[in-house]
């Protein structure tokens, strides 16, 4: 039909036919395989978006990681265009190293790839600024870095002078975990013998029961190794949220045949991939856990000969005392640290080789076959009898009083579930037991760690058959010239804070005595006499610091009791400078917020951590511009030296002599020289550290584990991998996962414990008191005060603050911090989805939203952790309301291994506060 | 139809719910430009109401036809737009300075109040304690083989390109009718107000062109995806998809034929009262169904199968597919060498 | 064409109104400059022809449902720059954001290129193709457009339309201004009588597109240049 014909009367019937074009193709815009026709080029249109992709590629490229309190350590791409980051993206070029197992690629997550937009987000510290107004009240005024710096060093050197060297805490936190960025801060305080606090500790990361046992808090794999696992127990550790580079090993090990458990209170992201969830009640894995030994042991699912050699199982204990049988119990003037065996071959009792007192520093037992079970008498050093058993007999004793049938009641956990587990870890050839950073926020968080180790031990899981696994660390042996040129004021984390935050405020408060009693067998008297005791012992508490410059360390943020705590520790300080790259809490309540590059801007590099191999490297883009008038910590510490140099030559003051340390000189010691006029050179090494860049070559040049690697070939693929050296108490292969403890069990060389073995039996006073003396079961200690058990585990969208203020990560949130309700709980109250509430109790109260939800179980508030408490309603945050809590397994100090050091001190308890919670 | 399709698998068991694909995107493309609420790609908590919120009864698709299921009719299905505030949620910003530079106690919060976002109900899922459950579904475009928004735009904006499959929306033509946004029945197309025209996930051609895959794919951390061209029967899609018949195709009722494939989640077992697990998984089979269709009870006991062969020490082609020892193995978008 | 599409265009046929015999729109001279002011005094000289305005045929299955406005004023403008073009309807709301579920208020003013009234007014046709000048409340700006048939709408390179609109009283009043002579070759030009033709969007309806109110024919405008 012709359609000119029916447009003629432009009546709508001739339309209507003559419309019937538009619903067939139209023949200008037909497209033929996708092109338009008319006359345009094809499809130049989508010019249009690949103009935008190369824009996002931007003119330069660096590398770097965002290990701002982070144990990912991922290498990624920064793209930048104009001087400007655009985009990052992960490099994902780490090599396979076995065919066998998955490669690590692309490693990072959601925080680091919103770094281009944190970099240039509006909390960014762009320029030098002093408080105006009081404390935490948010008046600045900018000023220039002369000003800050000359004020600052002025009473730096004044309470030098006056109050000691002592009262400066010069202290790195978390915020930095590289060596590069650290090694400024660390370096300074070193050289001017500041007080720092023990990271691990500060924040409550200590593994105290791995220290038991091994001698060392960060022990286990590379976490490719858990692919190779038939096992994998994952306990109180939300691995699909905390581990989210790693993570895809789990459900490649799942998809490879391996059980996977998973021991969390509530249904989460971790326990979606598990094939076996364990809901313990909050609080009492410990009775978990010694169901497990229950099993293992009535069920004789122990390798024996691993037992005997590998652990003191075998060691003899006195029934009287309950104290390990020592040299000196059978003869004058006898060792300490010599411990016996009942040997079956010759059915006499016989020294333990291996032991800190034996001259024999090896395990193997050569004729002795160490009896495990049974009672004897020895003669001892006064000729009367002394009765002895084992450690075995005692643990399994122990043991024997939690069967899955009654702890059932405590845990909530049904006994098929408990059997199946022993069964599944006996039977695996390689098994897996990780130990959250969750667990140790309990007082029986020691004891279930312990437990977790003495079930590795029984079914022989260590070095290549897997075991316990808190956190593996490279040792990067080199860094002490750079880090730590002179002795200085080592803290314990946990410890000072608790003194600092006059912390036994509200503990007391918060637990009434005769339930700490009770519970833990000291009251509030019988702990600060705990703390006093180790106060004398341990030489880690250097009393409040009266000057204090804090790098990448939110403790107001992070630290219980939180508006309790800030009043006690900056009330008494007469300066508090911050450095960092935003405004955290704590920067917003410091005297100087001095601005810090982030992780593009400076170079950096890190390579302790051994959730796998590769070393990461910072190179920032060229041409990358200032942002603000932001400095690298190695020159705002260098910017310091000088300014201190500077007001100490104006005071007349060339040095300051520490008498705490002695430096042997030929043959005489004298005490460290704190040189502050010449500051800057020691700093420097002579000119020769000018920079950040120069500290990674200089870093690269010196660590032997990155040998043969040099910058240059760090900067093709951002990172280099770790050599052999690496491993701590194992070799690391290369085409291996790593495992600890080879050493000890295949070279037979001792762990560093009293027992030179797996430690089982601690008979310090405390532990015997307390009925602790091995792996026992504690309740929680939360009090009946309050219906709600509180916990907040680590949270997917932050790695701690950091990220937790960042609009894009909080677009993916609700915006503010929500609790998560059991929606029955919520129905009760009266809570309805994103309702405000108020959660409350003796110590504290603090404001959120509230999101039912089905995986929390009733009885529970639960949060994700660590929001900067200005997210909250009248700027307090989730830790108002966590009462002090200090434990006494972990004020010990001055027993064998138990001797304060970076693999033994303690931890701020966060899960053992109650709460109640209401409309708000 | 195209001559040739790039398809992408996701594995529902291997995605942890990081959110790492959605800022990959994000950063990859709509940070920017009136985009700033959009998501291409996003992970949303299931069961839940979604992203945009109650997208699954926002209309759109086709009719479903006389033919097999999942073939459709050939009339569109009506469907509605999601609004910003309340299906969407604001691309909140926050009021740093006022927060942190000025005196106060005002505290850090979105300028104006959110109600809705791309994982507003994270982990939330359904059930009652301890048999709760929730698992992650990632979603973008699916680049389907039958779209519905290029049967609705009138403008012809819309248009499949024939040596890849890829469905674009030509910014030149699109005048921003959102007639392809109603027709969506995964609601997948936006509307950007500030351009005044629709946008969605563009499948990252220029990385693909490239040789680099899809930002969402490359960059995901879990290792859940996989991309290549269905007719390549060594790539993980004709595998996955059409030999072993693991992973499916989301909502397939709607009849568009979508190319984003799905490897359905497994779940632990429910407890019973006593506490003791049922041996019945915890995510309702039915619940499955409905979002996969029926041949997700198929997938899963093939799943389950494999897995006990790997348990017991056997091998398993299909566990080493969805393992992927190679990151580099899982994309395979080389044109030429694809063909077996 | 199938036959469902046919089965829809039957259903569609019967509600439609017969056909209205065109207005004449005279564009009186003004010797001030008027521009796009839709509030000028000098409108009130020129007199108003009432156009009726129908549910414009639907080009495309996806476009369905009734528009809301039946008329409209239009008044015209012959100034000494250029031609001015004011439309006035009935709108009790403004809609003058678009936002991702709401359609903007708009209008437009039709021209056949060729100035002869054989190109069909739906939108052109091809080889016959037509001028439009659209307002959209959103921008509150005009756009200026050519087409050759549904689904053509294509953006001219040279943006030389100006519109302004004001909502008052429950009424829209849109004015277009273009100067006599265009840049643009495929332009309409304005010289004595043309044919021309009006639609109108009210976006609370959500009308985009085709589904919009229309002059179901060309109108008459006299005393172009």
């Amino acid at each position: 039909m012709e359609r000119r014909a029916f447009l003629k009367g432009t009546t709508y019937c001739g339309l209507a036919l003559a419309f019937g074009g538009p619903l067939m193709p139209l023949p200008a815009f037909a497209r033929e395989g996708g092109k338009v026709s008319r006359g345009d080029t094809p499809r130049a249109w989508e010019d249009f978006y690949r103009k935008e992709f190369l824009a996002t590629r931007g003119d330069a490229q660096g590398f770097a990681f965002h290990c701002s309190n982070c144990q990912g350590n991922c290498a990624w791409r920064v793209f930048a265009k104009d001087g400007r980051v655009t985009r990052e993206e992960q490099a994902a070029a780490y090599p396979q190293i076995n065919p066998a197992i998955p490669d690590a690629n692309p490693r990072g997550c959601n925080k680091g790839i919103v770094h281009s937009k944190q970099t240039y987000q509006a909390d960014r510290v762009l320029f030098p600024l002093k408080r105006m107004g009081r404390r935490g009240e948010g008046k600045w005024r900018r000023v220039t870095w002369q000003e800050a710096v000359d004020d600052i060093a002025a009473r730096v050197v004044d309470t030098l002078q006056k109050n000691g060297l002592a009262s400066l805490l010069l202290h790195c936190g978390t915020g930095i975990l590289s060596q590069g960025r650290r090694a400024g801060p660390l370096r300074l305080g070193s050289l001017l013998g500041a007080q720092r606090l023990y990271p691990a500790s500060a924040v409550g990361d200590m593994f105290t029961g791995a220290s038991l046992a091994y001698g060392i808090a960060t022990i286990g794999h590379s976490l490719d190794a858990w692919f190779t696992a038939k096992t994998i127990v994952l306990w109180g550790v939300n691995a699909a949220v905390t581990r989210i580079p790693d993570a895809h090993y789990l459900n490649e090990a799942r998809y490879n045949g391996a059980r996977i458990w998973c021991v969390t209170p509530e249904y989460n992201a971790t326990a979606k991939l598990a094939t076996d969830w364990v809901p313990v009640k909050p609080g009492t894995d410990s009775f978990l856990a010694m169901s497990l030994l229950h099993v293992l042991f009535r069920d004789q699912l122990i390798d024996e000969a691993f037992v005997r050699e590998q652990t003191d199982l075998p060691f003899l204990l006195r029934l009287d005392t309950g104290e390990l049988l020592r040299h000196r119990d059978l003869r004058d003037k006898g060792k300490d640290d010599v411990f016996y065996c009942r040997d079956e071959a010759t059915n006499s009792v016989q020294p333990m080789p291996g032991t800190q007192g034996h001259f024999k520093k090896s395990l193997r037992l050569g004729k002795l076959k160490p009896a495990l079970a049974g009672r004897w008498q020895v003669k001892g050093r006064d000729g009367n009898p002394i009765e002895v058993t084992t450690v075995f007999e005692r643990a399994r004793a122990e043991a024997a009083k939690f069967p899955p049938s009654m702890t059932r009641e405590q845990t909530g956990v049904h006994p098929d579930l408990v059997e199946r587990m022993a069964r599944d870890l006996a039977k695996a050839e390689i098994a897996i037991v990780n130990i959250g950073f969750s667990m140790h926020k309990y007082v029986s968080g020691t004891m279930t760690c312990w437990a977790a180790a003495l079930a590795c031990a029984l079914t022989a899981h260590a070095g290549e058959r897997g075991g316990l696994d808190t956190e593996n660390n490279w040792s990067l042996g080199g860094i002490g010239p750079l880090s730590g040129p002179k002795p200085a004021r080592f803290a314990s984390g946990f410890f000072s804070e608790w003194e600092n935050g006059d912390m036994a405020a509200t503990m007391r408060r918060h637990y009434p005595d005769a339930h700490l009693k009770s519970a833990l067998g000291f009251d509030a008297a019988g702990l600060a006499a705990l703390g006093a005791q180790f106060r004398k012992t341990s030489n880690a508490y250097f009393g409040k610091p009266r000057v204090a410059l804090l790098f990448a360390d939110n403790l107001l943020q992070r630290n219980k009791s939180e508006a309790h705590y800030r009043k006690a520790f900056v009330e008494s300080l007469d300066l508090l400078v911050n450095v960092n790259h935003r405004m955290d809490t704590t920067a917003l309540w410091s005297d100087y917020v001095l601005p810090a590059k982030s992780q593009y801007e400076s170079w950096d590099l890190r390579g302790e951590l051994g959730y796998h191999r590769f070393c990461n490297i910072t190179v920032p883009p060229k041409g990358l511009k200032a942002i603000g008038e932001a400095k690298s910590e190695w020159e705002i510490c260098l910017a310091l030296a000088e300014a201190i140099s500077r007001e100490a030559k104006k005071r007349g003051i060339e040095r300051i002599p520490d008498p705490d340390f002695l430096v042997q000189s030929g043959d005489k010691a004298g005490p460290v020289m704190r040189e502050l006029a010449n500051l800057p050179a020691e700093f420097t090494d002579n000119g020769a550290l000018k920079n950040d860049e120069d500290v990674v070559r200089w870093l690269m040049k010196n660590v032997p584990a990155i040998a043969p690697w040099t910058p240059e070939d760090a900067m093709k693929h951002g990172f280099v991998t770790v050599n052999r050296e690496a491993g701590f108490n194992s070799p690391l292969y290369a085409n291996r996962p790593f495992h600890s403890f080879e050493n000890n069990v295949y070279l037979r060389q001792p762990y560093p414990t009293l027992s030179g073995r797996q430690q089982f039996y601690v008979d310090h006073p405390v532990y015997l008191k307390t009925g602790c003396p091995t792996p026992t079961a504690l309740p929680p200690l939360r009090p009946a005060s309050f219906p709600f058990a509180f916990w907040t585990p680590h949270a997917r969208h932050g790695i701690h603050s950091q990220w937790r203020t960042n609009t894009w990560l909080l677009r993916l949130q609700r915006g503010e911090p929500h609790i998560w309700l059991n929606p029955l709980d919520a129905r009760g109250k009266g809570i309805g989805e994103g309702d405000a509430v108020r959660v409350f109790n003796d110590v504290g109260e603090f404001f959120a939203r509230a999101k039912p939800m089905p995986a929390v179980p009733p009885g529970a508030v639960v949060m994700d952790h660590a929001w900067e408490p200005y997210q909250f309603r009248h700027k307090l945050g989730l830790n108002n309301a966590v009462a002090g809590l200090i434990s006494p397994f972990e004020l010990v100090d001055g027993w064998g291994h138990l001797k304060f050091n970076p693999n033994w001190d303690g931890n701020m308890l966060a899960f053992e506060s109650a709460v109640d919670v209401e409309k708000a | 139809m195209s001559s040739r399709q790039l398809a992408m698998v996701i594995d529902l068991n291997k995605c942890i719910g990081c959110q790492t694909c959605t800022l990959a995107c994000k950063s990859q493309w709509t940070d920017r430009d009136g985009r700033e609420f959009m998501y291409w790609n996003h992970v949303e908590s299931k069961p839940g109401k979604g992203y945009p919120r109650d997208w699954e009864n926002a209309g759109g698709g086709w009719e479903s036809g006389a033919g097999a299921a999942g073939s459709g009719g050939d009339k569109l299905k009506p469907g509605r737009l999601p609004r910003l505030e309340e299906d969407y949620g604001i691309p909140a910003d926050f009021n740093y300075d006022a927060a942190l530079f000025q005196e106060g106690e005002q505290p850090l919060r979105p300028m104006q109040p959110m109600q809705w976002g791309p994982n507003w109900e994270e982990d939330q899922g359904a059930g009652e304690f301890p048999n709760g459950y929730f698992f992650y579904l990632p979603r973008l475009c699916n680049h389907c083989t039958k779209p519905a928004c290029l049967a609705a735009c009138p403008r012809q904006a819309i248009s499949k390109r024939e040596e890849d499959g890829i469905v674009l929306i030509d910014p030149s033509r699109c005048r921003g009718y959102r007639y392809c946004v109603a027709a969506c029945p995964y609601k997948k197309i936006y509307f950007n107000p500030l351009a005044g025209r629709s946008e969605k996930c563009i499948f990252c051609y220029p990385r693909v062109e490239k040789g680099i895959p899809q930002a969402c794919a490359y960059q995901c951390v879990g290792r859940a995806r996989h991309v290549s061209w269905l007719d390549d029967k060594a790539g993980a899609a004709w595998r996955l998809v059409h030999e072993w018949k693991v992973a499916l195709p989301l909502h397939p009722e709607h009849g568009t034929q979508p190319n984003v494939y799905y490897v359905p989640p497994l779940s632990t077992a429910t407890f019973d009262a006593e506490g003791k697990p049922t041996g019945t998984p915890r995510i309702p089979a039915d619940y499955l169904v409905s979002l996969f269709g029926p041949g997700v009870q198929a997938a899963l006991d093939t799943l389950r199968r494999e897995i006990a062969r790997k348990e017991k020490g056997e091998a398993s082609e299909l566990m080493d597919l969805l393992i992927a020892y190679r990151h580099g193995d899982m994309f395979r978008l080389d044109r030429l060498g694809s063909q077996p | 064409m199938t036959a469902r599409h046919m089965l829809v265009l039957l259903a569609f046929l019967p509600a439609l109104a017969p056909a209205q015999e065109p207005s004449t729109i005279r564009a009186v001279r003004a010797a001030t400059s008027v521009a796009d002011d839709p509030d000028h005094p000098a409108w009130n000289s020129a007199p108003a022809s009432i156009v009726k305005l129908e549910t414009a045929f639907p080009g495309h299955p996806s476009i369905s449902g009734t528009a809301v406005t039946q008329n409209a004023e239009v008044r015209a403008l012959a100034t000494a720059a250029g031609l001015a073009i004011r439309l006035e309807w009935s709108d009790p709301a403004a809609d003058a954001e678009k936002t991702q579920h709401r359609f903007a208020d708009g209008a437009a003013v039709q021209f056949p290129r060729d100035g002869k009234a054989e190109t069909t007014p739906y939108m052109g046709g091809a080889g016959r193709h037509v001028n439009i000048w659209y307002w959209n409340a959103a921008k509150n700006a005009a756009e200026n457009l050519w087409a050759d048939g549904f689904g053509s709408l294509t953006r001219l390179p040279a943006q030389d339309v100006r519109a302004s609109g004001r909502h008052a009283d429950g009424r829209w009043r849109v004015a277009f201004f273009r100067a006599w002579r265009s840049a643009e070759p495929r332009a309409a030009g304005l010289r004595g009588n043309t044919p021309i033709a009006f639609a109108v969007w009210n976006g609370a309806n959500d009308e985009r597109d085709g589904f919009k109110a229309v002059t179901m024919n060309w109108q008459s405008l006299q005393g172009g240049r």
